[in-house]
């Protein structure tokens, strides 16, 4: 009995005798692993690609890039009696596409995923040729996150107001290119110059053009992608001849084709296959990746709460006989039972790029389509050719494209009359895929909201043009500075 | 270094030769000192051994197989004195120790279990309240923490739901953290208990699994000087719990039976239908008067153009809506029932202790009930002379048919009962369910009632061995393993009707928790010169907390008949993850006094948690006691005092209750990217983060007087809490919005003042009170860098200088009299109609400012009536239910009769502004703004527990060959004097929604011993 005694005690002190700081440090997350793996282990390292590709499918990647920027300008509004997206409709105080801070937050996690990548992995882990594809995705991801989050809270160089708040104002965004992996990493920084930003955009692109060697499938990344982002960067600096050639360099890749009039009512429909003209699609899972009933593009313009409707002044821009309007539907709630909301609605239409096909309430995004870079270069030859031929001209090749008629140049004697056309061209072809008010904005131009809406017009003067930083990230970092206005 | 010395000093102790010797024992009689009958089942206690027996129907007893020794003995019984005395255990020999009890109250002999030891009441210099069974035997209770509730100074008990097995909030001495956890360490006979992953599906308590019968007595380690020797884990109280054990004597069983009904408190007051379509008509008429022009027409788009969205024809006349009284609908009473047998005894070497029980108890809404199976054995046996080792097992399962709770959710029937409107109704008359009511078919609560099921089936085995060794009368080892195991598996099934988008729903999770501990305490004691009496302890524990949690859903049933996730179509939804925490710790006690005169205490505590960054990985937390037994002084003047004594203690203790990896530097599994699941950078490291550190000075005073008619206690304290836990916002262009630090300081202040008197004494009447108050404030010293508020636009925002809870909001002006707008007053006191952030003043706050209970037992030759009161003062708290939903008529939801006294006409003076349907003109919305006036005093009175007890006389129960017989009758929540608007001033939180109340008690049973 003693000795059993014994046996229970001396177990019980040599438990106690391995209490020491191995065995505290053993409990390991579940979820989470040590920032030391993540960057040495190959799986892990893939896994931190996807992260930088699962912000994609945020809001301020979907809803917010896709549809607000038609909703800021004069493409949508919201139907009678919703609210979703309401107060970009009206140009509101701080409502812009900064989304509180939302925008601002998702761009920078995406931009630290891009910089583990492009420095933060140890050596070896991965075999060069996959580095470098990574490190490529990683430039031209970084390079279009900072363009959204330039695009929306600075000026595009040089076109700035010539009078109130705004006048003059040359500031960007905040420019980081090294990971933070440590507290002392996430330091104070100063915004960089919009010439600084775009700098940094366009070197990246072209690193990005070098490292990717052209094999990516258009669900990643791609060379012709970087090309394509590179072509859209140039035409908002105004360097038209690169932005020409750039949009060339795409369309050769071959990645893309551009669809016929007959493949517009199935082009964003993914149960058709896949969008022929896209360079780069975000791929969305419905079950975990989607966001869902609350907050997907889907819900907000053609389903649940159909909430931002087209305008009559975009709808009156379509020709009878144009193919795009398959991109319009009349507007029913599809969840209580095709419930008719025509009535509220301004034309009595929804928008129908964004059926929700993939899966419930859930799309694929194509972030660069083939017809943009169409626009682009005709955009490009009107400001680098004597007339407006060559401009018109491309423009017909989507035209041709789309059910409609070939323009006579000679109806375009100006150059203002053909950008006019162009951006017409622009609203019909690239509706609620982000880009309406960025138009307006990067060529200093007043937003004119449709008139049936009773909203005043935003003068490219108003403060509001630029969304605001929000105010507790100016206390947090001393070095910033807030747009003019607010 | 100091690990391996104690190591070194335990091993020594164990392989020291240990002198060989034959036991001894002792025996005697207990007898009554006034009347000299014999005292039976009355406790003898070898105090050093913590071995027992009870004395027999003569009142003998007997005690062997004692190695030679001094020991205390010591010998208590309800309504006696305890009597203590050495006795000199030789070898081989029975010694003769016969005791003559006093009448009176138990007093200094009562012992108080600390940490891993027991001392006398007489010893103590820290602060630490002791409730024993003898105290709450008259409540019937299903909750351990209820026990507690209002009997302890200083510990603050609040329900966290009324839902039958709910949970509860504790607080001892307030609230010293910001975002750490403010829970007390809950320790079951040495086995510290973990609180995570509770059940998703409803509010259950962790301690259901203990079941209150079971319970010897509960200690609450309340001062630093107290808790210290629980280190990194006391910053919050330690509660300890002590089961009962078997004694030595002939077996006793016990057989209960209880039967009892559950009632909602208090219902509100709501609008029916003439007056709601009233309401209605004018918020509609008051906000577009020139669209309608007369009230008529009002009156005529409401009926004609409403009322078909609830399913009446259009135009049907206010008198023949229905009126439907959804309260009395969906608040039901529940029925209890409650079965409890137990069995204990032993002889000198094998001592046990089992009870096992049934209960069942209805909820007081719709579909909810609790169901418990406990078994529970204690054994303990005596291997030799100097070896004991000792068993505890126990095994609990509860069953909740759960209600959705706490919030104003449309599904859940606490806020359905007054969402839904006075004029729709549960069925059609076909018995369809109506698809008209306010949330329409999916949510109609009878829908809620028959096609939703929320279950919660919790399996816990909370068990330990422990071995103790006595080396010799002043030195023995303990080795504690114990085990605390719950698995909580939560179903949440909904029919193709509650569900019909994706027909049907099942979501089933369990979660398992496996919470490990190991301790090795060796205790000593000696006295040196007969007056120098030193004790103490070294030891050291490892703790491992494991838990694990698996979630899964399935969409789309083929009917209601099945209900497990295979027969689900489509798999929806599954995830599954595990975390752990690890504490190691060295600790050690020694405690000296001077002829029981001048006591002196030192602890201190070494602990290493796995939760502490690698660079701050142990950390150290002493503490110091003394105490004076003024009463002991030849030159302490009065006779009428048994006891006068001074005690002052210093100590530090941490609060472990942080993340369990919110150290590390992580990237995190979150989203995915074609089929690869993402890990991005989730955490900056903080490699010095730590526990946070409470400092705790508590001054006491502890007396007795007249043979005990009036004791009591009286305590100050002041605990300063420091390097509280919070987030540092970081530049988030790096990625990272924070990163935690140690930062924060808060304040705590309190006195707590308990007494007990004998009123009567007299011809076998007794009349006793016990009364106690613990007044405390809080304040917040220091937040992250120079930083005035956490939250600068919360209404709760944690500032510097004011309490935790305190509220900042704008101040309620009352309504204009002229034409029925709210008003505010602004920064300047001007009347304002749109207050601003600028407008905002600090005012009370959700903290109470004082607590306590009181109450009064009478007892006559076996009658007893006990009449116990609960109160609590100075709580503010914001009934955010009703006022956000219960007075506007936007949602169409029904509201409470407060609305009737509303602003009509010019001229009328009153606290409700005229109704409408938006804001009012050029004003900011009363509804919504966060004032004042949405804020109410939740001080309460409540007569908690009134119990009438009869103990058959003994002549007559020996008739029927039993030993007693008693029969008892109780109420609990029987009253409550408050002013607080909302159900239960006792559920009321900071922000109050839809809690599920309190529910009045009535029971009756039935105790037979044999």
């Amino acid at each position: 009995m003693k000795k059993l005694s014994r046996i229970i005690l001396v177990l019980g002190l040599f438990v106690m005798a391995q209490a020491c700081n191995d065995i505290l440090e053993e409990p390991d997350p579940s979820t989470s692993i040590s920032q030391e793996l993540a960057l040495s282990d190959e799986g892990a390292v893939e896994a931190v690609r996807a992260s930088m590709y699962s912000r994609l499918h945020s809001f301020a990647f979907t809803t917010r890039l896709f549809l607000g920027p038609d909703v800021l300008a004069d493409n949508s509004f919201n139907r009678a009696g919703t609210s979703r997206f309401e107060s970009l409709a009206q140009n509101a105080l701080r409502a812009g596409l900064n989304g509180g801070s939302g925008t601002w937050n998702t761009v920078y996690n995406l931009i630290n995923d891009a910089n583990l990548l492009i420095s933060g992995i140890e050596e070896g882990v991965i075999d060069q040729s996959t580095l470098d594809q990574f490190r490529g995705e990683a430039f031209a991801l970084r390079a279009y996150a900072m363009h959204y989050l330039v695009k929306v809270l600075g000026y595009e160089p040089g076109v700035t107001p010539a009078s109130g708040p705004g006048a003059g104002f040359n500031l960007g965004i905040i420019i980081r290119t090294s990971p933070v992996l440590d507290v002392a990493d996430a330091d104070e920084r100063a915004r960089s110059t919009v010439s600084e930003v775009y700098t940094q955009i366009i070197s990246d692109l072209q690193s990005a053009i070098g490292l990717l060697d052209g094999s990516n499938s258009t669900n990643f990344v791609n060379r012709a992608f970087a090309q394509a982002v590179l072509a859209r960067v140039h035409l908002y600096a105004q360097n038209y001849a690169e932005a020409n050639q750039a949009a060339q360099d795409a369309i050769d890749s071959g990645r893309a084709r551009l669809a016929t009039a007959g493949e517009m009512a199935t082009m964003f429909d993914e149960t058709a296959g896949s969008n022929p003209e896209s360079f780069f699609t975000v791929l969305v899972n419905p079950d975990t990746e989607s966001q869902g009933i609350n907050s997907s593009i889907n819900t907000y313009t053609e389903n649940q709460w159909n909430a931002q409707v087209p305008t009559p002044s975009l709808r009156a821009l379509y020709d009878a006989a144009d193919a795009r309007n398959a991109w319009f539907a009349p507007c029913t709630i599809d969840n209580s039972g095709n419930q008719d909301c025509s009535g509220s609605a301004l034309t009595g239409e929804e928008f129908a790029k964004w059926n929700g096909e993939k899966g419930q309430f859930t799309d694929d995004f194509p972030h660069i389509r083939f017809a943009e870079l169409i626009l682009i270069q005709a955009e490009a030859r009107l400001f680098t050719n004597p007339t407006t031929t060559e401009a018109i001209n491309r423009l017909n090749d989507l035209r041709a494209n789309r059910g409609l008629a070939a323009l006579n140049p000679a109806n375009f004697p100006t150059t203002t009359d053909a950008l006019n056309e162009i951006l017409d061209e622009r609203r019909r072809e690239l509706v609620v895929e982000g880009h309406r008010f960025f138009d307006l904005k990067r060529l200093g131009r007043d937003i004119e909201k449709d008139p049936t809406t009773g909203q005043s017009d935003i003068a490219f003067e108003n403060f509001k043009v630029l969304d605001d930083i929000d105010p507790a990230e100016l206390e947090v970092n001393e070095q910033l500075v807030q747009n003019p206005g607010y | 270094m100091l690990r391996k010395l104690l190591s070194t000093f335990l091993f020594l102790a164990i392989f020291a030769p240990v002198a060989l010797a034959q036991s001894g024992g002792v025996t005697g009689k207990v007898t009554d000192s006034e009347t000299g009958e014999a005292v039976p089942t009355a406790n003898v206690l070898v105090v050093e051994l913590q071995r027992g027996a009870a004395t027999d129907a003569d009142g003998n007893y007997t005690i062997e197989n004692i190695p030679p020794g001094t020991y205390t003995l010591r010998v208590s019984f309800v309504g006696y004195k305890t009597f203590t005395s050495k006795v000199n255990i030789q070898s081989g020999q029975t010694i003769t120790q016969n005791v003559q009890l006093e009448p009176g109250a138990v007093g200094l002999d009562e012992l108080v279990v600390t940490g891993y030891g027991v001392t006398s009441k007489r010893e103590l210099t820290g602060s630490i309240t002791k409730v024993s069974s003898e105290d709450f035997q008259n409540v019937p209770a299903q909750n351990t923490e209820s026990l507690l509730q209002g009997r302890a100074a200083g510990v603050q008990i609040t329900t966290t739901s009324g839902n039958p097995g709910g949970g509860f909030q504790v607080r001892v001495r307030g609230t010293g953290s910001i975002t750490a956890g403010n829970q007390p360490l809950f320790i079951v006979d040495g086995v510290q208990i973990s609180f995570a992953n509770q059940s998703e599906q409803t509010d259950e308590s962790p301690l259901n699994s203990i079941k209150p019968s079971d319970i010897e007595s509960i200690e609450v380690l309340k001062d630093a000087a107290a808790a210290a020797i629980y280190g990194a884990q006391a910053a919050n109280g330690v509660v300890l719990i002590t089961t009962k054990r078997g004694q030595q004597g002939a077996t006793r069983i016990n057989a209960s039976v209880e039967f009892g009904s559950r009632q909602n408190i208090k219902q509100y007051d709501l609008l029916n239908t003439p007056q709601y379509m009233n309401y209605q008509i004018d918020s509609y008429f008051n906000t577009f008067p020139g669209f309608f022009g007369t009230r008529d027409n009002a009156e005529s788009f409401v009926l004609n153009a409403i009322m078909p969205s609830f399913g009446y024809a259009a135009g049907t006349p206010i008198n023949e809506l229905r009126d439907f009284d959804w309260q009395d609908w969906i608040i039901r009473d529940g029925f209890h029932q409650s079965y409890t047998l137990s069995a204990s005894g032993g002889d000198e070497n094998t001592r046990f202790y089992i009870s096992g029980g049934w209960e069942n108890t209805g909820g007081t809404f719709i579909d909810n009930d609790f169901e418990r199976w406990n078994l529970r054995t204690n054994f303990d046996h005596q291997f030799s002379s100097q070896l004991t080792g000792k068993v505890n097992f126990n095994i609990t399962n509860s069953l909740f048919n759960a209600v959705c709770q706490d919030g104003p959710f449309i599904n859940c029937p606490i806020s359905q009962a007054s969402f839904e409107p006075p004029f729709t109704f549960p069925f059609l008359d076909n018995g369809d369910y109506n698809p008209n009511t306010r949330f329409g078919r999916d949510d109609n609560p009878a829908v809620v009632e028959q096609e939703v099921d929320r279950f919660a089936d919790n399996l816990s085995i909370l068990g330990n061995i422990s071995a103790t060794y006595n080396f010799n009368d002043w030195l023995s080892l303990t080795s504690l393993a114990g085990l605390d195991y719950r698995q909580v598996r939560d179903v949440r099934f909904e029919t193709p009707i509650a569900q019909p988008a994706i027909s049907g729903r099942v979501n089933e999770g369990i979660a398992t928790t496996i919470n490990f501990n190991l301790n090795t305490v060796l205790n000593f004691r000696q006295t040196f010169q007969e007056v120098h009496n030193v004790s103490g302890l070294v030891g050291g524990e490892y703790r491992r907390d494991f838990t694990r949690e698996v979630e899964t859903t399935g969409n789309g049933l083929p009917n209601g008949l099945f209900r497990s996730i295979s027969s689900t179509a489509t798999p929806a939804f599954a995830q599954g993850f595990d975390s752990e925490f690890r504490i190691a710790s060295y600790f050690g006690q020694v405690k000296y006094n001077y002829n029981e005169k001048y006591f002196a205490s030192v602890v201190a505590r070494y602990d290493g948690s796995s939760r502490f960054g690698e660079d701050n990985r142990w950390g150290f937390f002493p503490s110091f006691s003394a105490g004076w037994r003024i009463s002991e002084e030849d030159f302490f003047p009065w006779e009428a005092f048994e006891e006068l004594k001074l005690r002052a203690s210093y100590g530090v203790t941490g609060n472990s209750e942080i993340g369990n990896f919110a150290a590390r530097g992580l990237f995190g599994v979150g989203g995915s990217y074609n089929g690869v699941s993402a890990l991005g950078p989730s955490q900056l490291a903080n490699v010095n983060l730590g526990w946070e550190e409470a400092k705790e000075i508590n001054v006491g005073l502890d007396w007795s007087l007249w043979r005990g008619r009036f004791s009591g206690s009286l305590d100050f304290y002041q605990r300063d809490n420091e390097d509280l836990l919070l987030s540092r916002p970081l530049p988030s262009d790096s990625g990272f919005g924070s990163i935690t630090e140690n930062v924060g300081e808060v304040r705590n202040k309190g006195v707590e003042f308990e007494f007990e008197t004998v009123n009567i004494d007299r011809g076998g009447f007794l009349w006793t009170t016990r009364f106690n108050i613990a007044v405390q404030t809080n304040e917040v010293r220091q937040l992250t860098g120079g930083q005035q508020f956490l939250d600068l636009g919360d209404d709760d925002p944690v500032a510097v200088g004011h309490s935790l809870q305190a509220f900042h909001v704008p101040i309620w002006a009352g309504v204009n009299p002229a034409d029925g707008r709210p008003m505010w007053f602004d920064q300047n006191g001007e009347i304002t109609y749109d207050p601003d952030v600028d407008d905002r003043r600090f005012f009370d706050g959700a903290e109470e400012d004082a607590v306590g209970g009181f109450g009064n037992r009478f007892s006559y030759k076996g009658v007893s009536l006990d009449v116990f009161f609960q109160y609590s003062y100075g709580q503010t708290a914001f009934p955010a239910q009703e006022w956000f939903f219960m007075q506007t008529p936007i949602f169409f939801t029904n509201v409470w009769d407060d609305v009737q006294r509303r602003w009509q006409q010019p001229g009328d003076i009153t606290d409700i502004p005229q109704v409408l349907r938006t804001n009012h003109r050029a004003s900011a919305d009363w509804r919504v703004v966060d004032n004042s006036a949405a804020y109410f005093d939740a001080s309460y009175i409540r007569l908690k527990n009134v119990t009438l007890s009869y103990n058959l006389p003994a002549d007559l129960v020996r008739k029927i060959n039993v030993r007693g017989i008693r029969v008892y009758a109780s109420g609990l929540n029987l009253m409550t004097w408050t002013s607080w608007p909302g159900q239960d001033p006792e559920v009321a939180g900071t922000f109050t929604q839809a809690s599920y109340p309190s529910a009045l008690q009535i029971n009756g049973g039935i105790e037979v011993q044999f």
